[in-house]
């Protein structure tokens, strides 16, 4: 049986993780045995040409996918893992391999569409959260944000930064987001939980980290807490925070609603914000956390149902204007991804009409 | 009894919420009470009661409110939950102050307001049980008749969602940057008009752009 040449056991890989297969998943699906499939994957073995074909087939990708090497794959250690303690390698290894496939398709989007310039700031390393506090400032500052208003929209802010947000309905929920310091930032956030509050809060959190933590391998209670603090004071600076928070002996709820409300942030984040920032000693904040507890709000708070939730728009404008101006160049440059019409539409997250049905003619167009 | 059996419109809900809104009064008390400066138990209880009575005023007729009403704002304070007079006292449930017992002149003067229904004769009255340092521990409808105490249904406040009003207006709101901007690297290719066709498209598709809003 003829052989397939240069056949890429990385992107073999990385087409598995993007299915969120195990090696003997696959296996089942293609008729071959883990250690096989495990030694194509390392560059052991070289697959026949039926083989190959049937892998691409099962991985929704093109033949061609496996005959380009992937060069600077995105690796778990770039990767700032919200929940990394908790989350299982192969769900990390599955968060990073979609971070692959967006950079690949950015990169290929970046050489027929302008994306807004990377402008992040940058403050590395904070020696303290005084300095985390500073850094958080100095982003809003830097974006034009002020000091005394909330953030209409932190995905917007996020994209006309540079960074790429994708929001991924399959991840495991025990990821609520990953970012990704590329020379352009990448923002993974799962939908598994769906609240609009938590959603801006993590987005803000890994905010911090590409703000704070480049070149560092993140993850540890330290860096976590960092990106945190960053969180809470990027969402809720403190000179604004401590002229609206109530404060008192006793707990004011209306008054933390209604900084919900305004600052769209989590009664729980905010009720944390005021014990760091020593407006509730720890046994109001104790009791603020049993109080939302016992009344069912320790995952879903009360008017979360009120805000809508922050959707991506920088990938999604520059595939539609692309589609609009120039279909062929969309075409050519998802045939040159090697991605299947499907595998595609997966990764972006939603549907393109420009596919010809005789595109493909190997696999099924997507639907 | 239940409040409701006295009238419909003694709903929970609606206690709840008055419950609150002394409880949102009495809180106000606490966190201003300060004996260095010559604060005790008489004006801790001065202070919640106009503050309690102040939040009562402040909500009537407001929007979650319209069935609250205050016919007489007045240090007696006498406030209507539709059409049923109420009004407050700190102390025990089961043991009302003397003048609490007493009808007050609006209520000597309404009349039976349904037939069939057991309010006539009644005196309703929202009790605020502390503890010694004045916070509430327990917020009661009360219902005297005679010169007894015919029911006492303890309000669950507490557990129910708290209060929110509306927001104050005089705080800045944030700036919205709008949708990232796209345009097409090779631009020799596409002629002007067809861009700005391509980006009005793009700013469709992303949503009206805007510099301020929530």
């Amino acid at each position: 049986m003829p052989k397939t040449s240069t056949f890429s056991g990385d992107k073999l890989r990385l087409a598995r993780l993007l299915a969120t297969w195990s090696l003997d998943e696959l296996g089942e699906r293609v008729g071959a045995s883990r250690q096989y499939l495990h030694q194509l994957e390392t560059g052991a073995k070289e697959p026949t040409f039926e083989m190959a074909e049937a892998l691409a087939v099962s991985l929704r990708v093109e033949r061609s996918f496996f005959l380009t090497p992937l060069s600077n794959a995105v690796r778990e250690d770039d990767c700032h893992f919200r929940k990394y303690f908790t989350a299982p390698r192969a769900v990390m290894a599955q968060a990073a391999a979609r971070g692959t496939a967006v950079e690949l398709l950015v990169n290929a989007l970046e050489q027929r569409v302008r994306l807004p310039t990377v402008n992040f700031p940058e403050f590395a390393a904070p020696r303290s959260m005084e300095e985390v506090e500073r850094a958080a400032e100095g982003a809003r500052m830097h974006w034009g944000l002020g000091l005394d208003a909330p953030i209409v929209n932190i995905t917007r802010v996020l994209e006309n930064a540079g960074a790429v947000v994708v929001h991924f309905a399959d991840i495991s929920d025990r990821i609520d987001a990953l970012s990704i310091a590329r020379r352009r930032p990448i923002i993974v956030r799962s939908q598994a939980k769906a609240a609009a509050v938590r959603l801006r809060f993590d987005l803000a959190h890994e905010c911090g980290h590409l703000v704070m933590h480049q070149g560092m391998v993140t993850g540890d209670h330290e860096t976590e807490e960092q990106a945190h603090r960053f969180a809470s004071a990027f969402l809720l600076p403190r000179e604004a925070f401590l002229r609206e928070c109530p404060r008192g002996r006793t707990i004011d709820w209306t008054g933390l609603f209604r900084l919900k409300l305004r600052w769209k942030v989590s009664v729980r984040a905010i009720a944390r914000r005021a014990f760091d920032l020593g407006l509730m000693d720890a046994a109001q904040y104790r009791r603020a956390n049993v109080h939302l507890t016992k009344t069912g709000q320790a995952k879903s708070e009360r008017y979360d149902e009120e805000m809508l939730q922050e959707t991506p728009e920088l990938l999604t404008s520059a595939i539609r204007l692309l589609e609009a101006k120039k279909p062929h160049s969309l075409l050519d440059m998802i045939y040159a991804l090697g991605f299947s019409p499907s595998l595609f539409e997966g990764v972006i997250g939603f549907p393109v009409s420009a596919f010809p049905a005789n595109a493909y003619p190997d696999h099924s167009p997507a639907t | 009894m239940r409040p409701w059996d006295y009238h419909p419109d003694l709903t929970r809900d609606r206690l709840i919420l008055v419950a609150q809104l002394l409880a949102l009064g009495r809180g106000h008390a606490l966190d201003r009470f300060d004996p260095e400066i010559g604060d005790d138990s008489w004006t801790r209880g001065v202070c919640a009661f106009n503050y309690g009575r102040h939040q009562i005023k402040r909500a009537a007729g407001t929007s979650g409110f319209e069935w609250l009403s205050v016919p007489d704002p007045s240090r007696r304070l006498q406030f209507k939950v539709g059409e049923v007079i109420l009004r407050f006292y700190r102390g025990a449930a089961s043991d009302p102050a003397p003048h609490m017992l007493l009808p007050t002149e609006l209520e000597q003067f309404m009349l039976p307001l349904e037939e069939g229904l057991p309010l006539d004769g009644a005196r309703l009255r929202v009790a605020v049980e502390t503890d010694a340092e004045g916070a509430p521990i327990q917020i009661s409808f009360v219902a005297i008749r005679g010169s007894e105490v015919e029911t006492i249904w303890p309000i669950p406040y507490e557990d129910a969602p708290p209060l929110v009003v509306s927001l104050s207006e005089d705080t800045p709101e944030g700036v919205d940057p709008g949708p990232p901007p796209v345009s097409l690297a090779d631009d020799e290719e596409v002629d002007g008009q067809d861009q700005a066709d391509a980006e009005s498209e793009i700013g469709e598709e992303g949503g009206e752009k805007r510099r301020e809003g929530k």
